[in-house]
Protein backbone atom coordinates (compact mmCIF):
# COMPACT_ATOMS: atom_id res chain seq x y z
CA UNK A 1 0.00 0.00 0.00
CA UNK A 2 1.95 3.01 0.56
CA UNK A 3 5.16 1.91 -2.17
CA UNK A 4 2.35 2.48 -4.94
CA UNK A 5 1.21 5.82 -3.14
CA UNK A 6 4.65 6.68 -2.79
CA UNK A 7 5.07 6.32 -6.68
CA UNK A 8 1.89 9.05 -6.59
CA UNK A 9 4.34 12.15 -6.33
CA UNK A 10 6.12 10.94 -9.65
CA UNK A 11 2.74 11.49 -11.81
CA UNK A 12 2.47 15.13 -12.98
CA UNK A 13 -1.82 14.91 -11.89
CA UNK A 14 -0.84 14.61 -8.59
CA UNK A 15 2.46 17.65 -8.60
CA UNK A 16 -0.38 18.98 -10.00
CA UNK A 17 -2.61 18.78 -7.40
CA UNK A 18 -0.10 19.40 -4.64
CA UNK A 19 0.27 23.06 -5.86
CA UNK A 20 -3.41 23.38 -6.09
CA UNK A 21 -3.84 22.35 -2.59
CA UNK A 22 -0.95 24.80 -1.64
CA UNK A 23 -2.57 28.03 -3.40
CA UNK A 24 -5.84 27.28 -2.10
CA UNK A 25 -4.36 26.89 1.51
CA UNK A 26 -2.29 30.63 0.85
CA UNK A 27 -5.36 32.03 -0.48
CA UNK A 28 -7.44 30.15 2.54
CA UNK A 29 -4.77 31.75 4.97
CA UNK A 30 -4.87 35.32 3.40
CA UNK A 31 -8.81 34.83 2.99
CA UNK A 32 -8.63 34.70 6.58
CA UNK A 33 -6.32 37.49 7.83
CA UNK A 34 -8.34 39.65 5.44
CA UNK A 35 -11.34 38.72 7.28
CA UNK A 36 -9.82 38.97 10.46
CA UNK A 37 -8.61 42.47 9.90
CA UNK A 38 -12.17 43.63 8.46
CA UNK A 39 -14.26 42.03 11.20
CA UNK A 40 -11.93 44.08 13.90
CA UNK A 41 -12.32 47.44 11.72
CA UNK A 42 -16.09 46.61 11.62
CA UNK A 43 -15.99 46.00 15.86
CA UNK A 44 -14.00 49.52 15.56
CA UNK A 45 -17.02 51.49 13.74
CA UNK A 46 -19.91 50.10 15.41
CA UNK A 47 -18.33 50.91 18.82
CA UNK A 48 -17.42 54.00 17.80
CA UNK A 49 -20.64 54.60 16.39
CA UNK A 50 -22.45 53.61 19.63
CA UNK A 51 -20.51 56.31 21.32
CA UNK A 52 -21.09 59.06 18.55
CA UNK A 53 -25.00 58.29 18.80
CA UNK A 54 -24.77 58.58 22.73
CA UNK A 55 -23.18 61.62 22.12
CA UNK A 56 -25.61 62.87 19.90
CA UNK A 57 -28.56 62.55 22.34
CA UNK A 58 -26.72 64.24 25.53
CA UNK A 59 -25.97 67.07 22.68
CA UNK A 60 -29.31 67.45 21.93
CA UNK A 61 -31.09 66.94 25.25
CA UNK A 62 -28.52 69.72 26.38
CA UNK A 63 -29.53 71.75 23.04
CA UNK A 64 -33.18 71.59 23.36
CA UNK A 65 -33.89 71.74 26.96
CA UNK A 66 -32.94 75.81 26.99
CA UNK A 67 -35.29 76.25 24.26
CA UNK A 68 -38.35 73.93 25.17
CA UNK A 69 -38.07 76.05 28.97
CA UNK A 70 -38.22 78.89 26.90
CA UNK A 71 -41.47 78.46 24.99
CA UNK A 72 -43.39 76.58 27.92
CA UNK A 73 -42.55 79.76 30.40
CA UNK A 74 -43.63 81.66 27.25
CA UNK A 75 -47.26 79.76 27.43
CA UNK A 76 -46.98 79.79 30.85
CA UNK A 77 -46.31 83.77 30.78
CA UNK A 78 -49.47 83.83 28.75
CA UNK A 79 -51.67 81.87 30.47
CA UNK A 80 -51.07 83.71 33.36
CA UNK A 81 -51.25 87.11 31.75
CA UNK A 82 -54.54 86.06 30.08
CA UNK A 83 -56.27 84.63 33.41
CA UNK A 84 -55.48 88.67 34.65
CA UNK A 85 -57.29 90.49 31.50
CA UNK A 86 -59.96 87.87 31.98
CA UNK A 87 -60.00 88.60 35.92
CA UNK A 88 -59.90 92.58 35.17
CA UNK A 89 -62.88 92.18 32.57
CA UNK A 90 -64.96 90.21 35.44
CA UNK A 91 -64.52 87.33 34.19
CA UNK A 92 -63.90 84.24 36.18
CA UNK A 93 -61.31 82.39 34.69
CA UNK A 94 -61.47 79.51 36.95
CA UNK A 95 -58.08 78.36 36.96
CA UNK A 96 -57.12 75.20 35.41
CA UNK A 97 -53.38 75.85 36.17
CA UNK A 98 -52.36 76.71 39.96
CA UNK A 99 -48.80 76.99 40.66
CA UNK A 100 -47.98 74.60 43.12
CA UNK A 101 -44.45 74.27 42.92
CA UNK A 102 -42.13 77.00 43.64
CA UNK A 103 -39.29 75.41 42.28
CA UNK A 104 -40.32 75.42 38.69
CA UNK A 105 -40.46 79.12 38.06
CA UNK A 106 -43.99 80.34 37.43
CA UNK A 107 -44.51 76.93 35.46
CA UNK A 108 -48.07 75.71 35.75
CA UNK A 109 -48.49 71.99 36.60
CA UNK A 110 -49.32 71.14 33.25
CA UNK A 111 -46.78 72.85 31.38
CA UNK A 112 -44.17 71.40 33.52
CA UNK A 113 -46.26 67.61 33.05
CA UNK A 114 -45.37 68.60 29.38
CA UNK A 115 -41.64 69.63 30.14
CA UNK A 116 -40.93 66.12 32.02
CA UNK A 117 -42.50 64.48 29.39
CA UNK A 118 -40.28 65.88 26.76
CA UNK A 119 -36.89 65.37 28.87
CA UNK A 120 -38.23 61.55 29.50
CA UNK A 121 -38.62 61.33 25.83
CA UNK A 122 -35.57 62.66 24.14
CA UNK A 123 -36.89 61.83 20.91
CA UNK A 124 -36.42 58.26 22.13
CA UNK A 125 -33.49 56.40 23.74
CA UNK A 126 -30.89 54.00 21.93
CA UNK A 127 -32.88 50.89 20.77
CA UNK A 128 -30.25 49.43 18.45
CA UNK A 129 -28.15 47.42 20.06
CA UNK A 130 -25.36 45.79 17.74
CA UNK A 131 -23.52 42.27 18.94
CA UNK A 132 -21.08 40.64 16.51
CA UNK A 133 -20.57 37.09 15.93
CA UNK A 134 -17.26 35.39 17.75
CA UNK A 135 -15.18 33.71 15.46
CA UNK A 136 -16.60 30.31 14.98
CA UNK A 137 -14.96 27.58 17.08
CA UNK A 138 -12.86 26.22 14.04
CA UNK A 139 -11.40 29.51 13.34
CA UNK A 140 -9.99 29.78 17.34
CA UNK A 141 -8.91 25.92 17.21
CA UNK A 142 -7.06 26.74 13.78
CA UNK A 143 -5.21 30.11 15.05
CA UNK A 144 -4.00 28.00 17.94
CA UNK A 145 -3.54 24.67 16.51
CA UNK A 146 -1.90 25.88 13.59
CA UNK A 147 1.53 26.03 14.13
CA UNK A 148 1.58 22.84 15.64
CA UNK A 149 -0.36 21.08 12.62
CA UNK A 150 2.24 22.71 10.53
CA UNK A 151 4.85 20.52 12.94
CA UNK A 152 2.69 17.17 12.25
CA UNK A 153 2.15 17.36 8.54
CA UNK A 154 6.04 17.79 8.89
CA UNK A 155 6.14 14.56 10.91
CA UNK A 156 4.12 12.19 9.11
CA UNK A 157 4.87 9.47 6.80
CA UNK A 158 5.62 10.99 2.95
CA UNK A 159 3.06 9.05 1.41
CA UNK A 160 0.05 10.63 4.02
CA UNK A 161 1.66 13.80 3.27
CA UNK A 162 -0.22 14.82 0.26
CA UNK A 163 -3.40 13.72 1.68
CA UNK A 164 -2.77 15.90 4.99
CA UNK A 165 -1.90 18.70 2.69
CA UNK A 166 -5.17 18.32 0.77
CA UNK A 167 -7.17 17.92 4.38
CA UNK A 168 -5.04 21.17 5.53
CA UNK A 169 -6.03 23.04 2.10
CA UNK A 170 -9.63 22.21 2.48
CA UNK A 171 -9.71 23.12 6.60
CA UNK A 172 -8.12 26.16 5.95
CA UNK A 173 -10.75 27.52 2.81
CA UNK A 174 -13.72 26.20 5.40
CA UNK A 175 -12.55 28.35 7.54
CA UNK A 176 -11.97 31.25 5.51
CA UNK A 177 -15.42 30.72 3.77
CA UNK A 178 -16.75 31.08 7.40
CA UNK A 179 -15.09 33.99 8.37
CA UNK A 180 -16.27 35.67 5.09
CA UNK A 181 -19.54 35.14 6.24
CA UNK A 182 -18.71 36.95 9.75
CA UNK A 183 -17.67 39.70 7.83
CA UNK A 184 -21.03 40.13 5.90
CA UNK A 185 -23.08 39.29 8.75
CA UNK A 186 -21.57 41.85 10.74
CA UNK A 187 -21.61 44.73 7.89
CA UNK A 188 -25.26 44.18 7.58
CA UNK A 189 -25.70 44.87 11.63
CA UNK A 190 -22.97 47.88 10.71
CA UNK A 191 -25.67 49.19 7.84
CA UNK A 192 -28.43 49.61 10.23
CA UNK A 193 -26.24 51.00 13.18
CA UNK A 194 -24.83 53.80 10.14
CA UNK A 195 -28.47 54.43 8.87
CA UNK A 196 -29.17 54.75 12.85
CA UNK A 197 -26.90 57.25 13.22
CA UNK A 198 -27.67 59.39 10.32
CA UNK A 199 -31.14 59.51 11.23
CA UNK A 200 -30.46 60.98 14.69
CA UNK A 201 -28.67 63.54 12.66
CA UNK A 202 -31.34 64.30 10.80
CA UNK A 203 -33.65 63.75 13.62
CA UNK A 204 -32.00 65.92 16.04
CA UNK A 205 -31.27 68.55 13.35
CA UNK A 206 -34.87 68.90 12.79
CA UNK A 207 -35.68 68.47 16.35
CA UNK A 208 -33.91 71.76 17.11
CA UNK A 209 -35.03 73.93 13.90
CA UNK A 210 -38.38 72.60 15.12
CA UNK A 211 -37.82 74.16 18.93
CA UNK A 212 -36.68 77.29 17.64
CA UNK A 213 -39.56 77.70 15.05
CA UNK A 214 -41.81 76.84 17.86
CA UNK A 215 -41.29 80.02 19.89
CA UNK A 216 -41.72 82.96 17.82
CA UNK A 217 -44.97 81.15 16.66
CA UNK A 218 -45.95 80.83 20.50
CA UNK A 219 -45.05 84.62 20.67
CA UNK A 220 -46.71 86.21 18.24
CA UNK A 221 -50.14 83.86 18.56
CA UNK A 222 -50.17 84.56 21.97
CA UNK A 223 -49.09 88.42 22.11
CA UNK A 224 -51.95 89.48 18.95
CA UNK A 225 -54.40 87.77 21.07
CA UNK A 226 -53.82 88.89 24.42
CA UNK A 227 -53.36 92.70 23.22
CA UNK A 228 -57.17 92.04 21.52
CA UNK A 229 -57.79 90.53 24.70
CA UNK A 230 -56.73 93.86 26.88
CA UNK A 231 -58.61 95.83 24.54
CA UNK A 232 -62.16 93.69 24.52
CA UNK A 233 -61.51 93.88 28.52
CA UNK A 234 -61.52 97.89 28.47
CA UNK A 235 -64.79 97.54 26.24
CA UNK A 236 -67.82 97.78 27.74
CA UNK A 237 -69.73 94.40 29.55
CA UNK A 238 -71.85 92.62 27.19
CA UNK A 239 -72.76 89.03 26.38
CA UNK A 240 -70.57 89.05 23.18
CA UNK A 241 -67.72 90.14 24.55
CA UNK A 242 -67.94 88.06 27.48
CA UNK A 243 -68.23 85.51 25.53
CA UNK A 244 -65.28 86.54 22.93
CA UNK A 245 -62.76 86.90 25.91
CA UNK A 246 -64.21 83.45 27.56
CA UNK A 247 -63.08 81.84 24.36
CA UNK A 248 -59.61 83.61 23.76
CA UNK A 249 -58.90 82.82 27.80
CA UNK A 250 -59.32 78.95 26.52
CA UNK A 251 -57.50 79.25 23.73
CA UNK A 252 -54.22 80.68 25.32
CA UNK A 253 -54.97 77.94 28.01
CA UNK A 254 -54.49 75.29 25.94
CA UNK A 255 -50.98 77.11 24.71
CA UNK A 256 -48.18 74.75 24.55
CA UNK A 257 -45.66 73.56 22.44
CA UNK A 258 -46.57 69.82 22.74
CA UNK A 259 -50.58 70.27 22.26
CA UNK B 1 -3.85 -2.92 -12.60
CA UNK B 2 -1.76 -1.10 -9.57
CA UNK B 3 -0.87 1.50 -12.23
CA UNK B 4 -5.00 1.99 -12.76
CA UNK B 5 -5.48 2.56 -8.76
CA UNK B 6 -2.67 5.21 -8.90
CA UNK B 7 -4.34 7.15 -11.91
CA UNK B 8 -7.67 6.76 -9.94
CA UNK B 9 -5.96 8.41 -6.85
CA UNK B 10 -3.93 10.66 -8.62
CA UNK B 11 -7.10 12.12 -10.47
CA UNK B 12 -9.39 12.13 -7.14
CA UNK B 13 -6.43 13.92 -5.14
CA UNK B 14 -6.35 16.77 -8.22
CA UNK B 15 -9.79 16.85 -7.89
CA UNK B 16 -10.11 17.48 -4.38
CA UNK B 17 -7.71 19.94 -4.45
CA UNK B 18 -9.00 21.94 -7.66
CA UNK B 19 -12.30 21.57 -5.01
CA UNK B 20 -10.61 23.48 -2.60
CA UNK B 21 -9.58 26.22 -4.41
CA UNK B 22 -12.46 26.83 -6.25
CA UNK B 23 -14.04 26.73 -3.21
CA UNK B 24 -12.32 29.44 -1.98
CA UNK B 25 -12.31 31.63 -5.38
CA UNK B 26 -16.56 31.04 -5.23
CA UNK B 27 -16.38 32.28 -1.67
CA UNK B 28 -14.42 35.28 -2.01
CA UNK B 29 -16.27 36.42 -5.29
CA UNK B 30 -19.86 35.59 -3.55
CA UNK B 31 -18.48 37.76 -0.69
CA UNK B 32 -17.12 41.00 -2.48
CA UNK B 33 -20.72 40.78 -4.69
CA UNK B 34 -22.28 40.80 -1.70
CA UNK B 35 -20.61 43.74 0.11
CA UNK B 36 -21.30 45.61 -2.56
CA UNK B 37 -24.57 44.91 -2.70
CA UNK B 38 -24.65 45.99 1.26
CA UNK B 39 -22.63 49.04 0.23
CA UNK B 40 -25.30 50.16 -2.06
CA UNK B 41 -28.09 49.28 0.33
CA UNK B 42 -26.68 51.59 2.63
CA UNK B 43 -26.36 53.92 0.61
CA UNK B 44 -29.76 54.08 -0.57
CA UNK B 45 -30.72 53.74 3.17
CA UNK B 46 -28.71 57.36 3.83
CA UNK B 47 -30.01 58.96 0.67
CA UNK B 48 -33.87 57.84 1.74
CA UNK B 49 -33.56 59.33 5.40
CA UNK B 50 -31.37 62.44 3.82
CA UNK B 51 -35.20 62.97 1.38
CA UNK B 52 -37.78 62.07 3.69
CA UNK B 53 -36.24 64.75 6.37
CA UNK B 54 -35.55 67.54 3.59
CA UNK B 55 -38.82 67.48 2.49
CA UNK B 56 -40.10 67.45 6.03
CA UNK B 57 -38.35 70.59 7.03
CA UNK B 58 -39.37 72.01 3.69
CA UNK B 59 -43.02 71.04 4.28
CA UNK B 60 -42.04 72.34 8.19
CA UNK B 61 -41.40 76.30 6.07
CA UNK B 62 -44.01 76.33 3.92
CA UNK B 63 -46.53 75.83 7.06
CA UNK B 64 -44.71 78.60 9.04
CA UNK B 65 -44.49 80.95 6.13
CA UNK B 66 -48.47 80.55 5.61
CA UNK B 67 -48.86 81.12 9.09
CA UNK B 68 -46.99 84.31 8.81
CA UNK B 69 -48.85 85.40 6.04
CA UNK B 70 -52.25 84.83 7.93
CA UNK B 71 -50.93 86.46 11.21
CA UNK B 72 -50.41 89.74 9.47
CA UNK B 73 -53.85 90.06 7.59
CA UNK B 74 -55.69 88.90 11.22
CA UNK B 75 -53.34 91.68 12.99
CA UNK B 76 -54.16 94.25 9.95
CA UNK B 77 -58.10 92.95 11.46
CA UNK B 78 -57.74 93.40 15.03
CA UNK B 79 -55.68 97.22 14.02
CA UNK B 80 -58.70 98.16 11.91
CA UNK B 81 -61.69 96.72 14.74
CA UNK B 82 -59.48 98.44 17.24
CA UNK B 83 -59.77 101.92 15.58
CA UNK B 84 -62.97 102.16 14.66
CA UNK B 85 -64.33 100.15 18.07
CA UNK B 86 -66.52 98.23 15.87
CA UNK B 87 -68.41 95.50 18.23
CA UNK B 88 -69.04 93.72 14.55
CA UNK B 89 -64.93 93.99 13.42
CA UNK B 90 -64.17 93.14 17.14
CA UNK B 91 -65.73 89.93 16.90
CA UNK B 92 -64.45 89.16 13.32
CA UNK B 93 -61.19 89.83 15.13
CA UNK B 94 -61.98 87.46 17.66
CA UNK B 95 -62.99 84.72 15.62
CA UNK B 96 -59.88 85.13 13.28
CA UNK B 97 -57.80 85.08 16.52
CA UNK B 98 -59.08 81.87 17.53
CA UNK B 99 -58.70 80.47 14.71
CA UNK B 100 -55.19 81.31 14.00
CA UNK B 101 -53.58 80.38 17.77
CA UNK B 102 -55.82 76.97 17.09
CA UNK B 103 -54.13 76.16 13.68
CA UNK B 104 -51.28 77.58 14.49
CA UNK B 105 -48.19 75.61 12.75
CA UNK B 106 -46.83 73.17 15.86
CA UNK B 107 -43.65 72.38 14.67
CA UNK B 108 -41.69 70.42 18.29
CA UNK B 109 -45.12 68.04 17.77
CA UNK B 110 -44.69 67.15 14.10
CA UNK B 111 -41.16 67.17 14.11
CA UNK B 112 -41.36 64.50 17.21
CA UNK B 113 -44.51 62.64 15.37
CA UNK B 114 -42.17 62.75 11.77
CA UNK B 115 -39.11 61.05 14.09
CA UNK B 116 -40.81 58.53 15.31
CA UNK B 117 -42.86 57.57 11.86
CA UNK B 118 -41.72 54.07 12.06
CA UNK B 119 -41.95 53.07 15.91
Amino acid sequence: MPLPLLGLLAIPAVKAGLALAGIATAGGLATSKYAEHKSGKQEDEASDLLKKIGQLDNDFAARIQPVMEKCLELAANAILEADAIAKSAGINPKRRYDIVDPDVDLLPPDVKGALDRIDNAKFTAIGSEVRFAEDSDVAKAWRNVSPGHIHALTKLPAQYGHLAIVAFAGTTVYDAGKKLLNVRENEKKLNILRAEYREREEKYDTGMKAAEAELPILESSSRVVLNHMAFLAKQKKTSQRNKQLKVMLMNIKALSPTI
Amino acid sequence: MNNMRDIQQAGQFLASSDAGLSMLVGSLQEHFREMKILEAQLQQSLKDIELAYAEFRKGMDDEIDAYNKQLSIVQNIVEIAHATGSEALCERASIQLTELIQNRPRPMQEAYKFANRNK
